[in-house]
């Protein structure tokens, strides 16, 4: 039976191979992932379009064929945020935080864009307690900021290495930790994905 | 007398009240020996500080030694209800360990191993 709500880690930064993707749908239940490509290494097998989404770093395209390209590629142009809210974001779909610091000028500025803001696990993976405890709440926070601003707020491994990765279950669990619904949290993921294959973005050129 | 009996005499509230555990099993990618010592160490540290010295101690985690089970694998038991505790601190441990999917028995958890060992093969290459 078709799953309806599908499990999405949109950031793992490890080698593709069709072991690792199977092994992270048999074990860890994961359905879709995002993934970077070098140069040309693109999946171009159509029954992998649904599975696999292509992370572009901003910057990297120069034409504006983003969404469903000629090539058949599904691509997410992400950008990171480190703090400084003067550096442009325009025509990126994913924002991956890594300093809350003006984030909220940022949600501010980009409001309607439909765009997702990503946190990673795994840059607090090695961190110390405190500073988990910290990122659970900030977590929180980010999450009801989007829902204020029109954001999809993303959770994502951000894994480097296998032990990096992260299950459905554990998925769950940090979202529990931070009292954000799972299933609201899957359904709205998916839905915005959804919208983002169908090229029902708005992508300001200016 | 307080408690409901059976008609053989032993008390139902014990079967009522029984205490449900779950094995949560990790993968050691690097098993030198000491990793073994220092993972239990920090991962009990981790559950610690996270969750509190109560939950950790209600929790009830410890180490199951399984026959045929190689030393690669590591199978903590914990109490049903603190599970979600027992994964996050598994997951936030400083070594590099992959969680399998916990099972509520023995046999299923070496099935799952089983299974890991076909799926995982490039892991444990590597």
């Amino acid at each position: 039976m078709k799953k309806l709500v599908k499990v999405i880690d949109l950031n793992i930064n490890l080698f593709y191979s069709e072991k690792l993707i199977n092994f992270l749908k048999t074990f860890f239940g994961i359905d879709v992932f995002g993934m970077a490509f070098n140069g040309d290494s693109y999946i171009s097998d159509r029954q992998k379009k649904d599975v696999i989404v292509h992370r572009k770093r901003h910057g990297a395209v120069k034409s504006f064929d983003m969404g469903e390209s000629n090539s058949e590629h599904f691509f997410l142009i992400g950008s990171i945020f480190k703090g400084n809210a003067d550096e442009s974001h325009y025509n990126v779909d994913i924002l991956t935080v890594k300093n809350l610091s003006n984030i909220k000028s940022i949600l501010k500025k980009y409001n309607g864009k439909n765009m997702g803001i990503e946190f990673l696990v795994s840059d607090i993976k090695y961190s110390d307690n405190r500073e988990i405890g910290k990122w659970f709440y900030n977590m929180k926070w980010i999450y009801e900021m989007c829902k204020k601003y029109n954001f999809q707020f993303i959770l994502s491994s951000g894994a480097n290495k296998y032990c990096e990765l992260i299950s459905l279950k554990v998925f769950n669990i940090l979202l529990k930790e931070s009292d954000i619904e799972n299933k609201k949290y899957w359904n709205d993921l998916n839905v915005w994905l959804e919208n983002k294959k169908r090229g029902g973005t708005f992508y300001d050129t200016n | 007398m307080f408690g409901w009996r059976t008609k053989k005499g032993a008390a139902l509230s014990t079967t009522l009240t029984k205490k449900k555990y779950r094995y949560a099993c990790v993968y050691l990618q690097n098993n030198d020996g000491s990793v073994y010592s220092r993972f239990m160490s920090d991962f009990y540290g981790r559950l610690i500080e996270l969750c509190g010295s109560i939950d950790f101690h209600k929790s009830n985690a410890r180490i199951v030694n399984v026959d045929a089970v190689s030393k690669k694998f590591l199978i903590v038991k914990c109490k049903l209800e603190y599970v979600d505790n027992v994964l996050l601190s598994m997951y936030f441990t400083n070594y590099p360990i992959i969680i399998l999917p916990i099972s509520g028995t023995i046999k299923q958890l070496k099935k799952r191993i089983q299974e890991f060992l076909v799926y995982g093969d490039f892991l444990t290459d590597s």
